[in-house]
């Protein structure tokens, strides 16, 4: 089956978000708890096979690798219904047990020590696949494992398999509450450089976008991490829509990310979905069109990244793609584009052509919703930039004060100097300013 | 002597019909003895009497023929006249029998007359047969004509109906018979046609003949040469059934029936002909051939049968005959578009069009076009062709596995002609399994245009494939690249994305929907006919390929073999500019993808040099778009305008084109 893709889950978040997006996938495909197709499910044309193979005995197996350093997240997963759906021998934990305690450091040297063994894992999954396309990582930036083990795999994929595409979902801390972990500066900003310099794309879920929407547009008050979780299993989902259920374009992850990424580093995406449902709330079922879901999706309330709006400049798209799924008649479509571009609803490049780009999509037979269409943006703006210029502040604020950088310092990295995070800074404020010129019209003379 | 007139008046003495009018004076022993007046009168009466030899020996000229014999041995024994044997003659003679029966019947009743009254006068003979004398004239004249004209089969239907309405009711009535005895033949003729789809015609006297032979029509290429041994090896897709070719003889036609009907009732007979020769009931029928044939009229054959009979008994109503016509046209045409829709799944097989031929199934040619990459290096060697059939059905194997093999009714080939010019991946064509009924909508020149769309997509995808490796290289490398590099990577992959999406969802995906809409609103077989030609002709309008007719011309709607208002091979403006596009993307990325780096002194002239160039093909585009959209039915040009200007990079140093305007109109 060509065009694989192998997920890895690290850390406490991206194994979590990781459990989350492979519930959904099952139900989205008929396959039960135990990797069995369900005998409503036998007969789909859907392709299974991206995100799972099917072993000897007909089980439905996750191209899954789940890896942390502490056993909490994993065992919970373990002792779930879902227990049997993994291949045993795909969960990876690190024997001490004692995790990365939140620190980067920690978690890329303990990743550096444990790399064989991951790797091993790793190989064995790519050898299995018939033409790879390549990864998808689901960690945090702030904590310890998910960023530090995560940076120290990210280096080696693009070592190891230099023609395979790496996506990551990547969770930014939300910063509306007090963190409980105060090197989470640090981290986030050495993990920046990782995910600008290593992955070939980054869909950005922003802890303080998804709080804030599961607050205004779910009313729910203190969101449980289920609940958050459960949003963002829906965005992996739906971005993977169009390789599960392929149609006449954007069938695999390199037609999906070539027209959204024009140039290397500018590789961050934000998404944005709507309507918004949870389980509990089925009631506001409104009418949706094609127009109303475009329209809403070009709104920052319902983006999943939380940007300060910065008035001074002209932040613009530099691509957006639209994954409409429901009933859908292709001439409504145009209308709607039509009518986005006579109200100048979405500002973008001034320094080449770009437009909205639209996928019909099929969806899951299987899962049944309240509303008749609905849709994801996948969407490359300058105004991204704002996510991490926040980290750069932040990791200033704490810099200046050189407070809690003994932690780094007892590892093999920072023994000697504090380099490491003078160059991730600097890759980020790079990255930063490209962003910015991006927004310039001769941001390509 | 009113014995031997009387004699002579029932028999023909022989060669009465060569002797002319005067010289009858033989025929009586004492033509001395007879008064002036007399003879004058006996010549009157003799009269018509050498005219009813003459048409006698017409009507038994032609009904002791030996019909088959005589056909079988046409070459050696010539017909006695120039007349041609038929069965219509044969019933035209048998109706002057008829007419002629009031005369014989005249005579006897002279005869018993003459016994009763031997002093019976002349003037009395004369008189009771004198009103034979018009109606033999018309006769005769008729029968003069079929030998001057050569008149057979249904074409003596045509002088026969003006004689009904003469005025002289002897002569109608004489006509009635005569054409109803015709009409026996005529409907029994058109009832085994409409019913049952039968021509049994031996002597070529209906006006729809049978060929013989396969229609070529529907026939493809490789089925029209007989070079079979060689090809069956080279093609694994099964082919359609032939369809038996009938038309019309015009010059049969009567004149009552005008071109439309004749078409109509051609195209009846020929979908009973085709129902009834269902290739996958064939097998269990060779026994029991009437008890298990497919019922196109379910059950009601002998109704409609009864019923075209039963205009015979008339001698010709225009309006009962239209009316009886379409009652039955409508049964058939209702009959096949639901044998259509149900049988042959007419729905599905759309589908299947659509995601094979329109590349809706893009993962499928996306892989395929990626792993048969180095393979196509020479479409014409038939290795080559085996191998790239091998990869689409393997690729399509690992993708669908085993729920879904509907690939396996397709399969690649090259096309033939224009050898080794351009991208080999242009000349890739596909065959489809079209399956009985289908193959009379989606006949050869059907597919035919549906290959065209195939190539064009085909080509379209693989530039962009090719597009996307580039970006693909460039993105993998992490190495910085020119900025310049990139953004005409861009720009170039922006539009054959655009263009992509133009063609899949605003051509294909909308006249799609718009095709499935309309098959569900039809309920005859030529509906589905006339949609599925709408759908074919705005796909390959819409997507440049082909241009449609400037002029449709209303053809009749009841045909069996239609075409798309299509001009063949006569691409549109924006195709031209598409193409020159293409080429361009796939050179540059054919270089692009050596380049190191940081550019050499040469690349950069190279990079320059597409500059310019691609700069010229988008402007030309733009402008042929532009210049275009206000001709009639435009209006989609603009739908590919609206994405590639989305956000006005193209029109804002554009003061000629007015694209914004332009869009915000439409």
């Amino acid at each position: 089956m060509p065009c694989e893709m192998i997920t890895l889950q690290l850390g406490q978040c991206g194994n979590q978000i990781g459990f989350e997006f492979w519930k959904r996938l099952c139900t989205e495909h008929g396959i039960n708890p135990e990797g069995i197709l369900e005998d409503f499910a036998t007969e789909g044309i859907d392709r299974k096979d991206v995100f799972f193979y099917q072993a000897d005995d007909e089980h439905y197996i996750p191209r899954a690798v789940l890896l942390d350093l502490e056993p909490r997240v994993i065992n919970t997963i373990l002792n779930s219904p879902y227990s049997k759906l993994y291949n045993q021998e795909n969960v990876f934990l690190s024997k001490n047990g004692g995790g990365a305690g939140n620190n980067w450091a920690s978690g890329y040297s303990q990743g550096e020590k444990l790399n064989e063994e991951i790797f091993d894992i790793i190989d064995r999954e790519a050898d299995g696949s018939d033409s790879l396309e390549g990864f998808v990582l689901c960690h945090s930036i702030a904590g310890g494992t998910g960023s530090g083990m995560g940076s120290n795999i990210l280096e080696k994929l693009s070592d190891r398999f230099p023609k395979k595409l790496v996506q990551t979902y990547s969770v930014f801390p939300n910063l509306d509450e007090i963190s409980d972990v105060v090197v989470q500066p640090y981290n986030s900003l050495l993990t920046l450089k990782r995910l600008t310099e290593s992955a070939d794309s980054v869909v950005v879920l922003d802890n303080t976008a998804l709080n804030r929407i599961a607050a205004d547009r779910l009313k729910i008050q203190n969101p449980t991490f289920t609940q958050i979780n459960s949003l963002v299993s829906t965005i992996m989902s739906v971005s993977t829509t169009t390789l599960r259920y392929p149609s006449y374009m954007n069938n695999d992850l390199m037609g999906l990310l070539a027209p959204l990424i024009p140039t290397p580093r500018l590789h961050f995406l934000m998404t944005g979905y709507t309507p918004l449902s949870t389980d509990t709330d089925e009631v506001s079922v409104r009418k949706t069109t094609v127009l109303d879901v475009m329209r809403r999706l070009l709104q920052p309330k319902n983006m999943m990244v939380s940007t300060a709006q910065d008035r001074s400049s002209q932040h613009c798209y530099i691509s957006i793609l639209n994954i409409i799924q429901g009933e859908v008649d292709p001439t409504q479509v145009h209308k709607s584009l039509q009518r986005i571009r006579e109200r100048k609803l979405a500002q973008f490049i001034p320094w080449g052509p770009a437009s909205i780009q639209v996928a019909l999509s099929r969806k899951s037979p299987y899962v049944s919703t309240a509303h008749r269409v609905s849709g994801l943006m996948l969407a490359n703006h300058t105004n991204i930039s704002s996510l991490f210029d926040r980290a750069l502040i932040q990791y200033d604020k704490l810099r200046k004060r050189e407070a809690f950088l003994d932690q780094f310092k007892k590892e093999e990295m920072f023994k000697d100097n504090l380099d490491e995070l003078d160059s991730s800074r600097e890759v980020v404020q790079d990255l930063v300013d490209e962003y910015i010129a991006a927004t310039k019209e001769d941001y390509c003379n | 002597m009113i014995h031997e007139l009387l004699f002579n008046l029932w028999n023909n003495p022989g060669n009465i019909i060569d002797t002319e009018y005067s010289d009858w004076t033989h025929l009586f022993e004492l033509p001395q003895f007879l008064h002036p007046g007399e003879e004058k009168l006996l010549q009157i009466i003799i009269n018509i009497g050498v005219d009813y030899h003459k048409i006698t020996s017409f009507t038994n000229d032609i009904l002791n023929r030996n019909y088959i014999h005589q056909v079988e041995n046409q070459d050696i024994e010539p017909p006695l006249s120039n007349i041609q044997a038929g069965l219509y003659l044969k019933a035209f003679s048998h109706g002057i029998k008829e007419v002629l029966q009031s005369y014989r019947t005249e005579i006897l009743k002279l005869e018993d007359k003459f016994l009763e009254f031997p002093q019976l006068s002349l003037t009395y003979v004369l008189s009771c047969i004198d009103k034979y004398r018009c109606l033999f004239g018309v006769l005769k004249s008729m029968i003069n004509k079929i030998h001057s004209e050569n008149l057979h089969g249904c074409l003596l239907m045509n002088g026969l109906h003006k004689y009904i309405n003469c005025g002289v009711d002897q002569i109608e009535e004489a006509a009635k018979i005569i054409i109803k005895s015709i009409n026996t033949v005529f409907y029994q003729h058109l009832c085994n046609w409409i019913v049952c789809g039968d021509l049994i015609d031996p002597y070529n006297e209906f006006f729809i003949c049978d060929g013989k032979v396969a229609d070529e029509n529907f026939l493809y290429p490789e089925q029209l040469s007989d070079d079979t041994g060689y090809l069956t090896k080279k093609n694994k897709i099964k082919r359609p059934p032939p369809v038996r070719k009938f038309y019309i003889n015009w010059d049969m036609v009567p004149t009552f029936i005008n071109e439309e009907l004749a078409e109509t009732i051609l195209f009846m007979g020929r979908i009973v002909w085709i129902v009834r020769n269902d290739p996958k009931k064939d097998k269990c029928t060779e026994d029991y051939q009437t008890k298990f044939r497919r019922d196109i009229w379910e059950g009601k054959d002998t109704e409609y049968y009864t019923k075209v009979q039963e205009l015979g008994n008339d001698t010709f109503n225009g309006v009962k005959f239209k009316k009886t016509i379409e009652e039955c046209r409508v049964k058939l045409t209702k009959y096949l578009w639901s044998i259509m829709l149900e049988e042959g799944n007419l729905i599905q097989h759309l589908k299947l069009i659509r995601d094979y031929y329109a590349l809706g199934r893009g993962e499928l040619f996306q892989q395929f076009l990626t792993v048969s990459d180095g393979y196509l290096k020479d479409a014409s060697l038939d290795s080559t062709m085996q191998h790239i059939n091998f990869i689409f059905h393997e690729t399509s194997r690992k993708i669908y596995g085993e729920n879904d093999k509907t690939y396996l009714r397709f399969e690649i080939m090259a096309q033939n002609g224009e050898t080794s010019k351009g991208n080999p991946f242009q000349r890739l064509q596909l065959n489809f399994e079209v399956e009985w009924p289908l193959h009379i909508i989606f006949h050869p020149e059907v597919m035919a245009f549906y290959n065209k769309l195939f190539c064009y997509l085909l080509r379209l995808k693989k530039t962009q494939i090719n597009l996307f490796k580039l970006w693909s290289n460039h993105t993998l490398s992490k190495n910085k690249i020119d900025r310049r590099v990139w953004t005409l990577r861009q720009n170039l992959m922006f539009l054959v994305n655009n263009l992509q999406y133009y063609m899949q969802v605003n051509v294909i995906e909308a006249q799609f929907s718009i095709l499935l809409k309309a098959v569900e609103n039809a309920n005859e077989f030529e509906d589905i006919i006339k949609i599925h030609h709408e759908f074919v002709t705005n796909l390959l309008a819409k997507s440049f390929v082909l241009t449609p007719e400037e002029s449709p011309q209303g053809k009749n709607k009841h045909r069996l073999y239609q075409m798309p208002a299509l001009q063949h091979n006569v691409p549109s403006k924006v195709y031209n500019v598409v193409t020159i596009l293409l080429e361009l993307c796939d050179k540059f990325c054919m270089v692009a993808n050596t380049w190191e780096t940081t550019l050499t002194e040469s690349d950069l002239e190279e990079l320059d040099f597409f500059q310019k160039r691609s700069d010229v093909a988008i402007e030309s585009l733009l402008f042929v778009l532009y210049s275009l959209h206000e001709k009639v039915s435009g209006g989609h040009l603009l739908q590919l305008l609206l994405h590639l200007d989305f956000n006005r990079y193209f029109s804002k140093n554009r003061t000629d084109m007015n694209i914004t305007g332009a869009l915000n109109n439409y």
